[in-house]
C-alpha cells in the first residue's frame, strides 16, 4: 500500500549517494585546508600508492561481506603472503612465483572459510578468527626463523609505478563490478546474505558460490599482498595486522551495509577506500598534529554512521 | 454519550508518502461487541487498527476512549490502558523462555532491588497458563523449541492476560489449527461477554461469519458498509469488499476428477517418527490436496517433495531421485513455503530480485545474466499476475500479504516450473487475490502442470483438487476422490 515514488530525494537515493557525498566533502574540505596541494602530481600519485592494496582488498572483501559476515583473517593473511613473496624473491625467485604461492596461501584458507564453516555450520567469524591467529603465527614463526625483519630486495619497480598501481586497480574494481552486479556470483551472494534458507530454496547451490566467492576474495589478498610488499619494502613479524580492520573501515565509508544482503554495493569499495585514504592523507597534508590525526578520524568515522547506518524508518504493519 | 460505546473513531486519516491509507474513517466499537473488519489487502484495515493500538499515529483525526481522548504513543502504552493488539506474524523474543516472552515490559514486578526473582516469574507464568488449560507449555523453556503456532498462542495469552478492554486480533487465526482457533475463539467470547469489545481482521469470511455480531467493511481506505449480524452475508461482504460483483466463480466448477497418465511426482514409502509408510503419486495436470490439522505432519509431506526434509522414503520424479533442494529444482519442482517471509521471499529485496532468485540459472550464460533478459521476465510477471507497485524495484517488505504471495508465485511460474508443492497457498491473502490464485492454478492444470496443495482450509482443498489425502498423526488417514457432494463434515472425522 506504500507506492513509494523513487524521487531523487527518496530516502533509498540518499543511502546510496551519502557514500559519494562524503567522497567529495573529504576531497573539497582538504583541497582548502592544503591549499590546493592535495591535487599535486606528486600527492596524487601517493594517494593511488597507498590506495591501491586497500582498493583491492576490499573489492574481493564486498563479496563476503555480502554473505553477512565480517572477515577478521584478511590482515595476517596478507602478512603472512607479503613475508613469504618478499621470501621468495629475495631468493631470486620470480613474482609470478611469489604470487602464485601467494595465492596458494589465501586459496587453501579460503576454503577453510567457506567448506569448514559450512560443514560444521560454525558462523563464518568463528574461522575467520582461527585463521586469523594461524596465519599471524605463521607469520611470527617464519619471520623469527629468518632473523626478524626482511626486506625486500628484489626489484619491484613495476608495482611501484602508478600506472601499473592505477591500471591493476581499475582492472580489479571493473571485474569486481562486472561480478557483483551482472552475473550470479554477486546476485546469489546478496541474496544468501539476506535470506540463506531463501536462497537455498530457490534451488541455489549455496556450498558452490559460498566457495567461488571465498576465492575471489583469495585472489584479491594475494594480489594486494605484492602490493604490500612493494611499498613497505620490509617484512616484519606484524606487516598487515589490523588491515581488516582498514578494510572494514573503508567499507563502511563507502556505505557496505554491515549485515552484507541485497543492499550491498560493490562500489562501497573503491568509494570508501578513497575516502579512507583522502581522509588519512589529507589530515597530514594539512598539517595536523600526527598525534590528533585518530582522534580527527573517529570524528569523521562517526558522523559517517550516525548518517548512514541509522533505523532505516519504521515498518509499516498490515 | 452513549454508555456502550468504549471506544469511538472520527474521521481518522493517515497517508504513507503519497498513498492514502485512510480517507476518514469513523468506527464505533461498543461493549460486547465481537467487530469484524474485513477488507482487500491495502484496504486500510491493518492501518487503522494499529492506530488504535498506538504502533502508529494517525495524520489526523479523533479517538475517544471511555469518554476521554485517545493518543496512544507506543504499543505498550496503549496495552497498559487497555488496548491490546494480537499481530498477524510471530511477535515473540527468541532467544527468551515463555516466562520472559508472557512478562515483558512488566519484568519490574519481579524484581527486588534491580535483581530479577526468576522462580517468581515462572511460577506466575505457570499459574497463568494452567488457568487458561495450557499446561502443556512450560514457564523456563525457550520460547524457540515451540512451533509457530505455539508461539502465537504464548503472544495471546501475553497480551490477554491485561485488563484489556478492547483486543485486537490482526489475521492471527490463519496461524493457528483447529483446535487454536477454538482456543482463540473461547478466548474472545469470554472477553466480550464480560463486557469488553473485541476487533478481528480477517480474510475468513466463514470465520467472521461464526463469530461476529457486527462487521465493517473497509475499501481504498474508507467505510463502505457497517452490517449487523443479520446483514451478513458472504455473497454481499465479498462484493462490498471488492467493489464489483465478483460472480460466483470461485473455486473450480467441474465435479470430475481428471489427470493424465504421465507420474510427475512419486513419493514412495514416505514415513514419519516410524509411523506407518504410504505413498503420494502426483500426475501431470492434477492438483492432489492433502489436508489435516496443522500437526498432521502434512507441512512435512511438502517439504520431504521438495528435498528440505530428509525421509526413509523416496522422492521420484522422471526416473531421477530428488535427494536434495537443488536437484529438485532443477527437476522442475517448485516449493512455495508456507512460512512466506522467512522461506520464500527475501524481505528487505525488491520485487526484481525476489522473482528472479530461482530464474537466474535458467537465464545466464556461464555467469552472466542479461539485465535485459531480466527486465522482459519482471515486466511480464508483475504483468500477468497483476502485482500492484510502484515500480518492480519497490521492496518486497512493504507490499500487502497478497502481493507478497503473489511474487512467490511469479519466482516459480517465471521459472518454467512443472510441479509446484504448494504449502497453504492462500494464507493471509484476500478475496481477490484468492480468486486469482485460484484461476491460476486451474490454468496450470489444464497446461498440464501438477500441483500438490497442503492446506489448512477444507472448503478450498473441496473447491480446487481432484484428488484429497487425509492426514492424522503423520499417517495418511483417507483419500477422497473430486466429488460434488462432497462436504467439510464428511472429512473432519477423519482429521480429529
Amino acid at each position: 500500500m506504500t507506492a513509494t515514488k523513487n524521487s531523487v530525494f527518496s530516502r533509498k537515493n540518499i543511502q546510496t549517494f551519502l557514500p559519494v557525498i562524503g567522497l567529495v566533502i573529504v576531497i573539497v574540505l582538504f583541497a582548502f585546508t592544503t591549499g590546493g596541494k592535495l591535487f599535486s602530481a606528486y600527492n596524487l600519485s601517493s594517494i593511488i600508492a597507498q590506495s591501491v592494496c586497500l582498493t583491492i582488498v576490499s573489492t574481493g572483501a564486498v563479496f563476503t561481506y555480502a554473505l553477512g559476515s565480517l572477515d577478521l583473517s584478511i590482515g595476517p593473511t596478507m602478512g603472512l603472503c607479503a613475508l613469504i613473496a618478499a621470501l621468495i624473491t629475495n631468493n631470486n625467485g620470480s613474482i609470478l612465483l611469489a604470487f602464485l604461492a601467494a595465492l596458494g596461501i589465501t586459496i587453501s584458507f579460503s576454503f577453510i572459510n567457506s567448506v569448514v564453516s559450512y560443514a560444521l555450520h560454525l558462523d563464518r567469524i568463528l574461522t575467520t578468527l582461527f585463521l586469523s591467529f594461524t596465519a599471524g603465527g605463521l607469520q611470527l614463526m617464519i619471520s623469527s626463523s629468518v632473523g626478524g625483519t626482511i626486506y625486500a630486495m628484489a626489484d619491484w619497480s613495476l608495482f611501484k609505478s602508478t600506472s601499473f598501481q592505477f591500471i591493476v586497480m581499475a582492472v580489479v574494481v571493473l571485474l569486481g563490478i562486472f561480478l557483483f552486479n551482472f552475473t550470479t556470483i554477486g546476485k546469489y551472494g546478496r541474496a544468501m546474505g539476506s535470506n540463506r534458507v531463501c536462497a537455498g530454496q530457490s534451488g541455489i547451490n549455496i556450498i558452490k558460490y559460498q566457495i567461488i566467492i571465498y576465492i575471489i576474495l583469495a585472489i584479491c589478498t594475494a594480489i594486494g599482498s605484492l602490493f604490500l610488499v612493494s611499498r613497505a619494502g620490509s617484512i616484519s613479524w606484524s606487516t598487515g595486522s589490523g588491515f581488516h580492520m582498514d578494510v572494514m573501515i573503508a567499507l563502511i565509508l563507502g556505505g557496505m551495509p554491515m549485515r552484507g544482503g541485497v543492499n550491498s554495493r560493490i562500489i562501497s569499495a573503491p568509494i570508501g577506500s578513497f575516502t579512507y585514504t583522502i581522509l588519512s592523507n589529507g589530515l597530514t597534508l594539512s598539517g595536523v598534529n600526527m598525534s590528533i590525526v585518530g582522534m580527527c578520524k573517529a570524528l569523521v568515522f562517526i558522523v559517517v554512521i550516525i548518517l548512514t547506518c541509522r533505523n532505516k524508518g519504521r515498518v509499516i504493519p498490515r | 454519550m452513549n454508555e456502550d460505546i468504549i471506544l469511538e473513531v472520527k474521521n481518522l486519516v493517515k497517508s504513507f508518502e503519497e498513498t492514502k491509507a485512510l480517507k476518514g474513517v469513523d468506527l464505533t466499537i461498543r461493549s460486547g461487541e465481537i467487530h469484524g473488519l474485513v477488507g482487500e489487502n491495502g484496504s486500510g484495515k491493518s492501518t487503522a487498527t494499529s492506530i488504535i493500538a498506538g504502533m502508529q499515529q494517525a495524520d489526523s483525526g479523533e479517538m475517544i476512549y471511555l469518554g476521554k481522548p485517545w493518543n496512544p504513543q507506543t504499543m505498550l502504552q496503549a496495552q497498559n490502558l487497555g488496548v491490546s493488539m494480537i499481530l498477524q506474524e510471530a511477535n515473540t523474543i527468541p532467544g527468551a523462555t515463555v516466562a520472559e516472552n508472557l512478562f515483558v515490559g512488566e519484568e519490574s514486578l519481579f524484581a527486588t532491588c534491580g535483581f530479577m526473582n526468576k522462580k517468581k516469574m515462572n511460577r506466575q507464568a505457570d499459574r497463568l497458563l494452567d488457568e487458561l488449560s495450557l499446561s502443556r507449555f512450560h514457564s523456563s523453556d525457550l520460547i524457540d523449541s515451540y512451533t509457530f503456532e505455539d508461539r502465537k498462542l504464548i503472544e495471546i495469552v501475553r497480551v490477554l492476560k491485561k485488563k484489556t478492554r478492547v483486543l485486537i486480533v490482526d489475521e492471527t487465526t490463519t496461524a493457528l489449527s483447529h483446535n487454536g482457533r477454538e482456543f482463540l475463539y473461547d478466548l474472545i467470547r469470554k472477553k466480550a461477554g464480560e463486557g469488553n469489545a473485541v476487533i478481528i481482521i480477517s480474510h475468513d469470511l466463514d470465520e467472521i461469519m461464526n463469530i461476529c455480531n457486527v462487521l465493517t467493511v473497509l475499501r481504498d481506505g474508507e467505510i463502505v458498509a457497517d452490517l449487523s449480524r443479520e446483514e451478513m452475508e458472504p455473497k454481499k461482504i465479498r462484493q462490498y469488499m471488492v467493489g464489483r460483483d465478483i460472480g460466483d466463480k470461485y473455486f473450480r466448477t467441474d465435479f470430475e476428477p481428471t489427470a493424465q497418465e504421465e507420474v510427475t511426482l512419486s513419493l514412495e514409502q514416505i514415513s514419519f517418527d516410524g509411523r506407518a509408510p504410504f505413498d503420494v503419486i502426483l500426475h501431470k495436470g492434477e492438483i492432489v490436496g492433502i489436508g489435516g490439522l496443522s500437526d498432521s505432519g502434512m507441512h512435512r509431506v511438502g517439504k520431504v517433495a521438495f528435498g528440505i526434509e530428509k525421509n526413509s522414503g523416496k522422492v521420484h520424479r522422471k526416473d531421477q531421485e530428488i535427494k536434495n533442494t537443488n536437484q529438485a529444482v532443477k527437476s522442475g519442482i517448485a516449493y512455495i513455503s508456507k512460512d512466506r517471509d522467512r522461506e520464500a521471499i527475501i524481505l528487505d529485496g525488491n520485487i526484481k530480485e525476489n522473482i528472479l532468485l530461482p530464474v537466474l540459472a535458467n537465464i545466464k550464460k556461464s555467469l552472466f545474466v542479461s539485465p535485459a533478459k531480466e527486465r522482459k521476465i519482471v515486466k511480464e510477471e508483475v504483468d500477468f499476475l497483476s502485482i500492484k507497485c510502484s515500480s518492480p524495484m519497490q521492496k518486497v517488505a512493504n507490499l500487502s500479504g497478497g502481493n507478497k504471495q503473489k511474487v512467490s508465485f511469479a519466482r516459480w511460474i517465471a521459472r518454467d516450473s512443472e510441479v509446484f508443492i504448494m504449502d497453504c497457498p492462500t494464507r493471509g491473502v484476500d478475496i481477490g487475490v484468492k480468486q486469482t490464485m485460484y484461476q491460476l492454478m486451474e490454468d496450470m492444470k489444464k497446461e498440464g502442470k501438477s500441483i500438490l496443495m497442503i492446506s489448512e482450509e477444507l472448503t478450498e482443498l473441496i473447491g480446487m483438487c481432484d484428488r484429497m489425502l487425509i492426514m492424522k498423526e503423520c499417517e495418511l488417514k483417507k483419500e477422497f476422490l473430486r466429488n460434488a457432494d462432497l462436504k467439510e463434515s464428511d472429512i473432519i472425522e477423519y482429521m480429529i
